[in-house]
């Protein structure tokens, strides 16, 4: 009985009209859905007959579930109407010859294909990223959230502009620590999480997308930096670089940095990968990892970098990169840093009183050139500026006694 | 002409000979209602433009915000304006919000304010560095509330832990010196790396890449080794990287562990491919053919728990279709209808289903899987 | 009397239906069931909402075609109509060039608003045609702007 049912499949929908988006001759496999869910988009859900919902998984919760009345009716009539349209896209795109107009096409063709809207919704973890209706979902996707929720922690805890000026992201930066057992900290990492040292005591996996069709492999650089790290000298933070990849050459299949490709490929790091270890009584930390595209191979190496000391600034300017995204994680003291300090060798951490001392910055010690010092020209104007204000605030005490 | 300006203008007003009176509302002197003045909040700033200030110092009382919290101050429940760092306070406008006028604390006497929108923040550190290693190592040790209370529950867990992970590892060690023909040191770093990947399969990773992963971490592990100067030189170092990858390709070609820790013969990819194909199809014939015989149950259990094949994942899914609760209703004599209650058998599984076509309920006895 | 009320004649029997303050809508429950409902449309305020449709992943994508096909033969028949009208204008614009090359007279004499003590014209400002007819259908007092 439930084999009858299967071998109907989408015989109902009719003969006259045609079936662009069923031709698997022309268009990638991956532009269909799976079997079973093929059966249940393209037939009545009647789990009475044994023939119900495919993408639940529990017989009695199939049983359960009723389809509201005339929804299969009404799909057939609009799956007609929309690949008759598919239908004159793919045949513009036979006599098309720009390929940006192809993509244009391409995407127009399958953009209503319910079984193409499908694994978007529900499968968007393996998608077939060469074809641009998935690139284009997915960007849609990232835009929706993903986007909005790191631009919100950047700015909230100004990576922006503590490490470089501003971003404006293309490019969807995941990332992961693989070693992981702990069930809290296995998957992608929310931007700005607060992460203890032992997990992320490995380099990370990185998943950079751009959304952008890639004929052949492009070039990124990744740089991980800590801008919290105490200056004692100068009373101030100080920026060490902990991670630096340069020539990373990805493309639309293989976008992801693994540090297992990295063991055999040791002349793209420019610096080894060092976790932030936080000292106990100071604020957070923050892992700021930035990616880049490059222009052209780079020639930086390992000897370049000659200090953990580093000016993101100079070093994007200098190598001329364009940052297409970014990601953070922050990190406090905790009980897993000194065990982490011994794995990679370095001496034992240092101890700060709870409570702060007024005791001013050391200018002398600077490192940073402070372009907003006064001079024979602001100052006039500064100064006139502040008197004024200064007379809004007495008008308030003089109010305040007349009363 | 009478047009509306002459009449709105009083000076123009053709009828202007009206003359405004107006009384007054409160008596002169003596009343009960003026005399509520009360004396002066004292109000307004208290320190000006490049005075220095230190934490906390007040720089302005005001009722509302006249002025604004800049950098390095804050504001407090009645719009006190505080110094939060020590500096020179200053008066300025920002360009973010040009309607507004703030005060801010400047760290150093020769900057402006605001500072330019893209430059990085210029922060005070302020923390004083203990230098005593026995007082330093007291403060490191030191716990707040939160964390002591929740010691004896992270010791708890830890140790459940270690327990269960000597468990498993001994499980291992013990089939590993029955079934294989490794030493003693041998057993030991594959019973190891078998627990390892068993962690690894538990959250959701895939046996190929949970054996990559273990063999990069162990990898990363000696590479950071003798960056600390524990191997004599780089060829020691070296060996025992090419060793271990030996070992680890060999041991994975022989013993392979599943998400439940059980150990099994490795598989090969190809054979794997045709073994799920395999079972599949041997399940699907056996869900159209026997579901209703008894026996059934455990040959699919067997048949999905086969040691290797399949992962969770698949296994559940698996078993949400072959293994249901009930023997779907549609499948000729998985149910049958009951016409008077009295005569129904004792045990039975007794159900009222509705039928959408007769729009009524009938009582049926349900089969389970047997 | 007659003018308050009616009298209708079944089966030789006067009824007299007569006319007073309403008091009682049709349908209309006694005073205690009209409490009970007061206080369960108080208490049960989130059965007014409709209920949240709980769709399957297929019938989601399901749905998600139907509005997709909807907005595209919504959209088909906008620019099935834009072109129309735009066709349609081209046309008038294009018989008023002609006009004016061939005869300017005619052509200032089309263009200009209809004298009406002359010629007795639909006053086409009286109302803009509506799918509904108006709440007053016809103007009786009106008379064209000058």
């Amino acid at each position: 009985m439930i084999k009858t049912i299967q071998n109907k499949s989408i015989k109902s929908l009719g003969k006259r009209f045609v079936r662009v988006w069923a031709d698997t001759s022309k268009r990638s496999s991956s532009l269909n859905v799976a079997e079973d869910i093929k059966s249940s988009l393209f037939n009545e859900i009647t789990p009475e007959n044994g023939n119900g919902a495919a993408s639940i998984p529990d017989y009695e919760s199939k049983l359960r579930y009723h389809s509201p009345i005339g929804i299969h009716e009404a799909f057939e009539e609009s799956y007609k109407i929309l690949s008759e349209d598919a239908n004159v896209k793919y045949q513009q795109l036979e006599k098309e010859t720009d390929p940006k107009k192809i993509e244009n096409l391409q995407i127009e063709a399958e953009q209503y294909n319910p079984e193409v809207l499908y694994n978007a919704e529900f499968n968007h973890d393996s998608l077939n990223k060469t074809q641009p209706i998935y690139r284009q979902l997915l960007q849609k996707k990232w835009q929706d959230k993903d986007l909005m929720i790191l631009m919100q922690r950047l700015e909230t805890m100004h990576v922006i502009p503590d490490t470089l000026p501003t971003l404006n992201p293309t490019a969807d930066v995941k990332i992961k620590f693989n070693h992981n057992t702990d069930p809290r900290f296995i998957g992608w990492i929310e931007p700005g999480t607060k992460l203890p040292a032992f997990a992320v005591s490995q380099p990370p996996t990185i998943q950079i997308n751009d959304f952008e069709n890639k004929n052949q492999d492009e070039l990124y650089t990744v740089l991980l930096v800590n801008p919290d790290v105490p200056d004692l000298h100068a009373n101030t933070y100080q920026t060490n670089l902990h991670y630096g990849l340069v020539n990373i050459s990805l493309n639309n299949i293989n976008d992801t940095i693994k540090p297992q490709w990295l063991l055999n490929n040791e002349d793209c790091i420019i610096q080894d990968y060092l976790p932030l270890t936080p000292f106990k009584n100071l604020p957070y930390q923050r892992a700021c990892l930035w990616v880049f595209k490059q222009n052209g191979r780079s020639e930086v190496t390992k000897k370049s970098i000659k200090s953990r000391s580093f000016d993101i600034g100079k070093f994007v300017t200098q190598n001329n990169l364009n940052p297409i995204g970014a990601h953070l994680w922050r990190q406090e003291f905790d009980r897993s840093v000194n065990s982490i300090r011994e794995m990679y060798g370095l001496p034992k951490g240092e101890v700060f009183l709870k409570f702060r001392h007024d005791e001013p910055i050391n200018t002398e010690f600077l490192r940073i050139e402070l372009p907003y010092k006064f001079n024979n020209e602001n100052r006039h104007k500064y100064e006139k500026q502040a008197s004024e204000i200064e007379a809004v605030a007495e008008k308030e005490h003089n109010e305040s006694e007349s009363n | 002409m009478l047009s509306l300006r002459n009449i709105l203008e009083p000076s123009r007003n053709v009828f202007n000979t009206f003359i405004q009176v107006r009384g007054a509302k409160k008596r002169a002197v003596g009343s009960r209602t003026n005399n509520k003045d009360s004396a002066g909040r004292r109000l307004g700033p208290k320190k000006h433009e490049g005075n220095f200030v230190k934490p906390g110092e007040i720089i302005m009382r005001q009722r509302g915000t006249k002025i604004h919290p800049g950098d390095n101050v804050k504001i407090g429940k009645d719009h006190t304006i505080y110094a939060v760092e020590p500096g020179y306070v200053r008066f300025y406008y920002d360009p973010f919000h040009p309607l507004r006028k703030y005060v801010g604390v400047a760290l150093t006497n020769d900057i402006m304010l605001p500072k330019p929108h893209f430059e990085p923040r210029l922060r005070r550190f302020g923390y004083v560095r203990v230098s005593k290693a026995l007082e330093a190592k007291e403060i490191e040790d030191s716990m707040s509330r939160k964390e002591e209370l929740a010691q004896p529950r992270i010791n708890q867990m830890k140790e459940a832990t270690i327990e269960m992970e000597n468990e498993f590892k001994s499980k291992f060690r013990n089939y590993l010196s029955k079934e294989t023909k490794m030493n003693e040191k041998e057993v030991t770093e594959a019973s190891e790396r078998l627990y390892k990947i068993y962690q690894l399969l538990k959250s959701n990773m895939s046996l190929s890449e949970a054996r990559e992963q273990c063999t990069f971490e162990t990898l990363f592990n000696m590479k950071l080794n003798y960056k600390k100067g524990e191997y004599a030189n780089e060829q020691e170092y070296n060996l025992s990287k090419n060793n271990y990858i030996q070992f680890s390709e060999l041991l994975d070609s022989k013993i392979a562990v599943d998400f439940e820790g059980n150990l099994y013969n490795s598989i090969n990819v190809k054979s794997l491919d045709k073994l799920k194909t395999e079972i599949k199809s041997e399940l699907e014939n056996l869900y159209t053919n026997e579901i209703l015989k008894t026996g059934y149950k455990s040959k699919v259990e067997n048949l999905i728990k086969t040691p290797g094949v399949f992962n969770e994942d698949e296994q559940t899914k698996l078993s949400y279709k072959y293994l249901p609760k009930v023997i779907p209703y549609h499948i000729n004599g998985s149910i049958t209808k009951i016409n008077d209650l009295k005569q129904v058998p004792k045990g039975s599984n007794l159900k009222q289903i509705y039928d959408e076509k007769s729009k009524s309920a009938n009582h049926y006895i349900i089969k389970t899987l047997g | 009397m007659f003018s308050k009320s009616t009298i209708l004649n079944t089966n030789n029997t006067f009824k007299v239906l007569v006319r007073y303050k309403r008091t009682k809508g049709s349908g209309e429950v006694n005073a205690a069931t009209q409490k009970i409902v007061n206080q369960l449309s108080v208490l049960s305020a989130s059965r007014k909402q409709p209920k949240l449709l709980n769709l399957c992943n297929e019938d989601l994508i399901k749905h998600k075609t139907i509005m997709n096909a909807w907005n595209l033969f919504k959209s088909k028949k906008n620019l099935k109509r834009e072109e129309q009208l735009r066709k349609q204008y081209e046309s008038m614009k294009n018989a008023m060039e002609d006009l004016k090359n061939t005869n300017k007279h005619l052509y200032k004499l089309a263009n200009s608003k209809p004298n009406k003590k002359e010629v007795d014209l639909f006053p086409i400002e009286m109302r803009i045609p509506t799918d509904y007819p108006p709440t007053i259908p016809w103007i009786y007092s009106y008379k064209p702007r000058k």
